[in-house]
């Protein structure tokens, strides 16, 4: 249990553009952070710094107030939990989650005692003598996780991990995780390219892109509050909009961009009141996608394709098809103004 | 039909040697005569009792054992190196490991007595080693380097981060995952230096004979059955080897290896 602290991480391969470049990034003690970003953002190569995998250009890290950039991987007392799982094929599960017990010479009976507990931890007290193989893959990674945290690790880092299970296999698994996270009181950098899995399991999410933290926040201010239109892209649908619209700030000055969510778009039947949307847009409806609890309307408007989302419930959506003439509005408080990169 | 016709010539084709063989080991004649006009174990007692024979048996095995083990001490590493280090000229070292696969072994034989013979290395035992070597190598670099390579690196990764040191990383997961393709090239390392003859020939002297040295050389000049005994001998030798590594590896992949 100890804060991480990365200063100036700077990682290049071969010729091309740093994967990791100047990278400053700080997590607290206890707390869980998701390194978030598409492929290739670098946000792999960073977790493989900090686990001692991968030697850095330039740049430190600080594990618990000591530099252990120069230390190698198995001195480090980090727990990794692989995308693959790398869980060892020639050993029981048992054996497993006690190999790092046994590299960190512990007597027989502890040891024994500590892989019980950490099986318990992942409900699979009862499979320790299985192989891997013989283990499904939301056990795979169940095991991967106890082997990981067995070692009381002073922080966890977890690498896509929850990326080869099935959807409601992955709901579930990203609960259990916060909760042993938590229960455990464990550091934990948990790196990842789905920004719902990030949004609802990390208390802070640093958003990456090229190799840089494009923006750091509570799940919450990154996705109401991003900084930059990439962030505000990346996390969640939404509209952009190039054409002067009300802001909160006034009209849309020029080079720049406007952006909304569709969950604060509504939908306006037959003249329908706005009630204090500054911004309307009519137009045709495109497309109707029907998701279950929400339903994404796509409206052909003078501002571009715009998007609204509605509740499955709400009655705003029903009878509408494609052809179907409607209004759209929201406010200018919703609406979101960045500067357009040169 | 015809197909199967085809077939069973090609493998009567192959297999005749092997038959006309057996049936000659036993036979009772004193001459390599086919069928024989007799069945005994004459010339199994015979070559028990032959001196030359059997003592280049016991060296042809000591010279085996000894290249096996040199051959994966070497090779292992070496496929190790190739498999998971990038460094500059890692190709160029692969090809030179495995190059003498190309060349004809007789060309092979004969550069490796020009080169032995000023260092006074031929009809030696550490010679004839560095000469097996030389052919058993490729082959072991080349089987480790495949199962290497297939072995996904995160494992190595995940037992260091677990706290293993590189040695124990290598000794607790990379060698058990390998067993299998340890155990394939350590027995064809056996088995290739055991057969060895046109290398062996070159670089072999009087005294210090191989077995299929001797072998070649008894045949030169006797025309008796008990060559026969000695092949049968051999092939029952070389067959249990193979079906030990057969069992071996299966036995490896049904514990999950």
């Amino acid at each position: 249990m100890a804060e991480l602290a990365l200063a100036g991480l700077s990682k290049r391969y071969g010729e091309g553009p740093p994967a990791v470049d100047a990278l400053d990034l700080a997590v607290a003690e206890g707390e869980f952070l998701a390194l978030l970003g598409p492929s290739g953002c670098g946000k792999t190569t960073t977790l493989r710094i900090v686990a001692g995998l991968v030697p850095p250009d330039a740049g430190t890290v600080r594990l618990g107030g000591h530099d252990i950039t120069a230390l190698p991987v198995h001195r480090r007392d980090i727990g990794l939990v692989f995308q693959s799982y790398a869980l060892f094929p020639h050993m029981t599960a048992a054996g497993n989650v006690g190999f790092g017990l046994e590299m960190r010479g512990l007597p027989r009976a502890e040891r024994d005692r500590r892989v019980a507990e950490a099986l318990r931890l992942v409900r699979l007290e009862e499979l320790g003598h299985r192989r891997p193989r013989e283990l499904s893959g939301g056990q795979q990674q169940r095991v991967a996780l106890a082997r990981a945290i067995a070692i009381r690790p002073s922080l966890l880092l977890l690498d896509e991990c929850l990326s080869n299970l099935d959807a409601k296999l992955r709901e579930e698994m990203r609960g259990e995780i916060r909760d042993i996270q938590r229960a455990a009181g464990i550091t934990a950098v948990f790196v990842t390219h789905d920004q719902t899995e990030a949004l609802a399991i990390c208390d802070r999410v640093a958003v990456m892109r090229e190799g840089r933290i494009e923006q750091i926040g509570t799940p919450e201010e990154v996705y109401e509050r991003p900084e930059t239109p990439f962030v505000a892209g990346f996390l969640g649908r939404m509209n952009r909009i190039a054409a002067p619209v009300a802001t909160v700030r006034g009209r849309l000055p020029s080079g720049h961009v406007a952006m909304v969510r569709p969950h604060r778009v509504r939908i306006l039947r037959d003249g329908a009141d706005p009630r204090g949307a500054e911004n309307r847009a009519d137009g045709t409806v495109r497309r109707i996608t029907y998701i279950g609890d929400v339903v994404q309307v796509e409206v052909e408007t003078p501002l571009g394709r715009l998007a609204a989302e509605v509740s499955g419930a709400a009655p705003e959506w029903r009878g509408l098809g494609p052809g179907a003439p409607v209004g759209l509005a929201w406010a200018a408080a919703d609406t979101l103004v960045f500067p357009v990169r040169a | 039909m015809l197909f199967r016709a085809l077939v069973f010539c090609g493998y009567a084709f192959l297999l005749a040697p092997g038959v006309f063989v057996f049936a000659i080991a036993f036979s009772s004649d004193r001459f390599l005569t086919f069928p024989p006009p007799g069945l005994s174990l004459r010339w199994f007692v015979a070559l028990w009792q032959h001196e030359g024979l059997m003592g280049a048996m016991q060296r042809s095995a000591i010279l085996a054992s000894v290249v096996t083990l040199l051959a994966l001490a070497i090779g292992v590493p070496a496929a190790y190196a190739i498999a998971r280090l990038r460094f500059p000229g890692r190709e160029a070292v692969f090809s030179a490991l495995t190059a003498p696969l190309l060349l004809p072994t007789l060309v092979l034989g004969l550069g490796i007595l020009l080169v032995f013979f000023p260092f006074g290395l031929a009809a030696t035992w550490p010679g004839l080693a560095i000469a097996h070597l030389a052919v058993t190598l490729p082959f072991v670099v080349r089987i480790m380097a495949t199962a290497l390579a297939t072995l996904p690196a995160d494992l190595e990764d995940a037992a260091a981060t677990l706290g293993a040191p590189p040695l124990t990383v290598v000794r607790r997961v990379t060698l058990p995952l390998a067993l299998p393709g340890l155990i394939a090239s350590g027995a064809l390392t056996f088995l290739i230096s055991f057969d060895e003859v046109v290398i062996s020939l070159f670089i072999a002297g009087p005294r210090l004979s191989t077995l299929p040295v001797a072998m070649y050389r008894y045949v030169e000049g006797n025309t008796d059955p008990l060559v026969a005994a000695l092949a049968v001998v051999l092939i029952v030798f070389s067959l249990a080897i193979v079906l030990l590594v057969e069992r071996l590896l299966g036995f490896m992949r049904a514990v999950g290896r």
